[in-house]
């Protein structure tokens, strides 16, 4: 039996840039991870898995909060500023209020909730700990998402077939979600959301950092769920980046970083890399759409 | 710009009676560091006539402890290591209760905030403008680069391989293989680049350098506009404005009307590669001058998203490697001896600072605007 190899595929991947990103960055992690299955010892290879496991699931956390939290104002604006509302300018004002709240300091007050709702026995566990800090980072990065829907919404309602479609009698709410969200804005809905994916990835990192280097040394108020950003400031993780200078003055000293420095290396590079390629796959998404 | 006036001003007023109310509770707030002992060791605590710093004293108290109740020596195992545990809590709350004091707030401690403050503003002024001139460079480059048609380096790298494949030339020419190696060596530069360019602040930080003293403006500088994602992002965002008026149709009017539309660098119609570094980017006589002027004008909005993030990566800079001496990091050690008064005065002076770049951003929008409708 003859297998066929359809030509087309790679050309395919190589030509829609996001297929060949998803595949990049799918080959580089699952290399790392061999990489560090033979040369990470063991209670170091379990903590990069658990923190790398819980970093990307507050992601997919964070993109269905912001989808529902956008979708919910998008459609509130919508709704109320056909019908003058005076929530409305409430509305806005609260919106354009988080706006101007830098999204470190927002998500850091989340924290700090979160640790005296730890403290006071109101929660525990680790699973609820992480909804609630994805939740928090969604408060404060959803406005993008809610603002192209706004946009789509906006720029579809002067079109002619929205003034046709009520004349028809379908309703409103029909035309918005059915005909100009779901067939006309998914993509670009979901370019957004690959986008949030990689801001997630660097404000939950950078928190937990600084959580975990400032916070930590004399009190610890919290046990966090581990992340790829708590797991870069242990002592060990430091060190490793640390050696990475080293090489810039001694050059032998480079292949010791893939042996010796294996932990903070694999989380550095894990951070870095995946920032760059949500870039990519995000971009990569968009000139498709184009 | 009236109404837009009005909703800042609002919006400080109301944050402005909020955090005024959150003060003044949190300045009659404060932690309790006593540490009770538990029942268990609560009457050897308050009772026995045991100095428990003394090593002799705690032999000769575990030993009696042997003597009174020989038969469970489990509960006289957990008695000594429940002292011990509330002996360590007792010093560590000593030691943070002494700590907090130093970071109330008072005239003295006001100052010294409002002195970080100023250094604060002055970096994020510099950082944003340094940063708002990259964004537009690096966009620019990459737009004029993809106006040219220029594939990626791997792919000529790949292209030229496989012209010395076939053309069966001379494959002992080390300039033959020069011509694949130029491309892999370009590559891996743009790699190290955008590593360099997506790395969180700390990472690069703590690569390069291993102390951190207050005088790391520069540094701090430095890493406030290569790092955290806040150039190719932004730069990124440029270029989509530039791309989406490149398609509009008084481009395609522009070059009827004999506007050069060349984008090679060098020719006589073309690019020159100086003005794209230039501070006021000037291309007079080209149509990329009208595409980026258009694109220049969209752009300024979103230099209020820009300077937020500016704001969240020195916050994380300033945080993320400990700079003693910084808003930041004030910021930070207050959360920690839960001196929430500091806290939200700082919280409050930097949500200032976001409004007054947005107000700013907002004057000069309606300035231009009323320049393009012709209203001035």
């Amino acid at each position: 039996m003859k297998i066929k190899f359809n030509k087309k595929l790679p050309e395919k991947i190589f030509e829609e840039k996001d297929l060949l990103w998803t595949l990049i960055w799918l080959t580089g992690m699952s290399l790392l991870w061999l990489w560090d299955i033979l040369f990470l010892n063991a209670p170091a290879l379990d903590r990069f898995e658990t923190a790398f496991f819980n970093t990307f699931i507050s992601g997919l956390l964070v993109i269905l909060f912001c989808a529902l939290l956008a979708y919910s104002i998008g459609f509130a604006f919508e709704y109320l500023r056909s019908r003058e509302s005076k929530v409305y300018i409430a509305l806005s004002f609260i919106t354009d209020l988080i706006r101007s709240i830098p999204q470190i300091i927002g998500v850091l007050l989340g924290y700090m909730i979160l640790t005296l709702l730890i403290n006071n026995d109101v929660v525990s566990g680790k699973a609820f700990q992480l909804i609630f800090i994805s939740f928090c980072i969604s408060l404060f990065v959803f406005l993008e998402v809610s603002d192209l829907i706004r946009e789509r919404i906006q720029y579809f309602k002067k079109s002619d077939f929205y003034s046709a479609m009520l004349c028809c009698g379908i309703k409103e709410s029909r035309i918005i979600n059915r005909e100009i969200l779901l067939k006309n804005s998914l993509p670009h809905i979901l370019h957004k959301l690959i986008s949030v994916f990689g801001i997630t990835i660097f404000l939950l990192c950078s928190v937990d950092f600084i959580i975990s280097v400032g916070l930590s040394t004399n009190v610890s108020l919290s046990n966090f769920p581990p992340t790829l950003g708590s797991l870069l400031a242990k002592l060990d993780s430091k060190q490793d980046i640390l050696a990475i200078g080293t090489v810039l003055t001694d050059l032998s000293y480079f292949p010791k970083l893939f042996f010796e420095h294996l932990q903070g290396v694999s989380v550095a590079f894990s951070i870095v890399f995946s920032l760059l390629c949500v870039y990519k796959i995000s971009n990569g998404f968009i000139k498709r759409l184009d | 710009m009236k109404k837009k006036l009005s909703v800042h001003f609002l919006s400080i007023g109301l944050v402005a009676v909020i955090f005024g109310v959150l003060f003044f509770l949190s300045r009659g707030y404060r932690t309790d560091y006593s540490i009770e002992p538990g029942n268990l060791i609560k009457p050897f605590i308050e009772s026995a006539p045991v100095n428990f710093d003394d090593p002799a004293d705690r032999a000769i108290f575990e030993e009696s402890l042997r003597f009174f109740n020989p038969d469970n020596q489990s509960r006289n195992d957990s008695i000594v290591e429940a002292i011990e545990n509330y002996r360590a809590k007792l010093l560590r709350s000593k030691k943070l209760k002494a700590e907090a004091e130093s970071f109330k707030l008072d005239t003295e401690k006001f100052y010294s905030i409002i002195s970080m403050y100023f250094q604060f503003i002055l970096v994020f002024a510099v950082v944003l403008i340094l940063a708002y001139y990259g964004t537009q460079t690096l966009a620019l480059f990459r737009f004029i680069k993809m106006k040219q048609n220029k594939q990626s380096y791997l792919v000529e790298a790949a292209l030229r391989s496989r012209e010395l494949i076939k053309s069966k030339t001379d494959y002992s020419s080390y300039k033959s293989y020069l011509q694949i190696l130029k491309p892999v060596g370009k590559a891996l530069l743009k790699g190290f680049a955008y590593m360099i360019l997506f790395s969180p602040a700390y990472v690069i930080a703590y690569s390069f350098k291993t102390k951190f003293d207050t005088d790391t403006v520069l540094f701090m500088i430095i890493l406030g506009i290569i790092s955290n994602g806040l150039l190719i992002n932004y730069a990124n965002k440029f270029y989509n404005f530039l791309l989406s008026e490149s398609k509009k149709g008084y481009v395609f009017t522009g070059i009827v009307k004999n506007l050069n539309a060349l984008f090679e660098y060098g020719s006589q119609s073309g690019i020159k590669p100086s003005s794209i570094f230039k501070i006021r980017k000037n291309f007079s006589g080209h149509i990329l001058d009208h595409i980026f002027i258009n694109a220049e004008y969209q752009y300024i909005q979103t230099i209020k998203e820009q300077a937020s993030f500016v704001i969240t990566g020195l916050i994380i800079i300033e945080m993320a490697l400990n700079l003693q001496g910084h808003l930041s990091y004030e910021m930070l050690k207050n959360i920690l001896f839960e001196q929430y008064d500091i806290v939200l005065l700082i919280v409050f002076m930097i949500f200032l600072l976001v409004k007054a770049s947005e107000i700013l951003i907002d004057f000069i929008f309606h300035k231009i605007s009323m320049r393009y409708e012709n209203k001035v």
